[in-house]
């Protein structure tokens, strides 16, 4: 079969970084209808990276809350006094 | 499914899923089953007229699909960004668009570093801003473009 890119129509040329653009855009969004599994395996990957990023915003509401609880940080439950 | 085992019954079980699943990532819940309903309709309307010479059935139903949410946001006269998304992901050459070329993407995107290969997927696919992906990975926005950019090149090669 004939490669997507080679039936741009460009013959040898690559197309240019903005038909790129173009052609990612449309290439996910028929992902989302074709669920191709190899790359919705990269797509799941790549959001819980990002989800696991703490924002700017995050960082600052941790740092206003002073030093995290002793106990969180070795593993034990902050409600956990020993009964 | 080749051209010729087509049949309404067939299309209904192969597709269904993934038009409703599509439909579902776009527009509410409710309104997605009355649309998937009406996009079966046109695809059987449609289909003794399609040609597997210029298009698969997969990427034809698609389209038929991709158009009916288009107009779902155009009848509704809804300003979202969205339906800009998606009207700005038409392309010229979508008739040769294959399965296949998925396939390709995902390849290449699994050769990129990983740092470029999680660019290019939020910014494409999961539509977030190149300043908001800067702002959440701790970088700057210039830096972020260049890699974005060295993303883009490297790609362009691999796919050419």
């Amino acid at each position: 079969m004939t490669s997507w890119w080679k039936a741009w129509g460009t013959g040898t040329t690559p197309p240019p970084l903005n038909s790129l653009e173009k052609r990612l855009a449309f290439l996910f969004e028929f992902q989302r209808f074709a669920q191709n599994r190899r790359l919705a395996a990269l797509i799941a990957g790549a959001e819980a990276r990002f989800s696991a990023l703490l924002t700017d915003d995050d960082l600052e509401q941790v740092s206003a809350a002073g030093q995290p609880d002793e106990r969180i940080l070795k593993g034990e439950r902050p409600d956990d006094d020993g009964v | 499914m080749t051209a010729s085992d087509l049949s309404m019954e067939g299309i209904y079980r192969e597709f269904y899923p993934k038009i409703l699943r599509y439909i579902r990532s776009r527009i509410s819940r409710q309104e997605a089953e009355d649309l998937c309903s009406a996009v079966l309709l046109k695809i059987q309307k449609g289909l003794a007229g399609f040609d597997p010479r210029k298009a698969s059935l997969s990427t034809w139903i698609f389209t038929i699909t991709r158009n009916a949410v288009t107009d779902y946001f155009r009848t509704r006269r809804v300003e979202e960004e969205l339906s800009e998304e998606i009207a700005a992901a038409e392309d010229p050459a979508e008739g040769l668009m294959e399965e296949e070329a998925l396939e390709e993407l995902a390849a290449a995107l699994e050769k990129l570093p990983t740092r470029e290969c999680d660019i290019i997927i939020l910014h494409y696919y999961t539509g977030i801003s190149l300043k908001e992906i800067a702002a959440r990975m701790g970088m700057s926005y210039s830096n972020l473009k260049l890699i974005h950019g060295k993303a883009l090149s490297r790609l362009r090669q691999w796919l050419s």
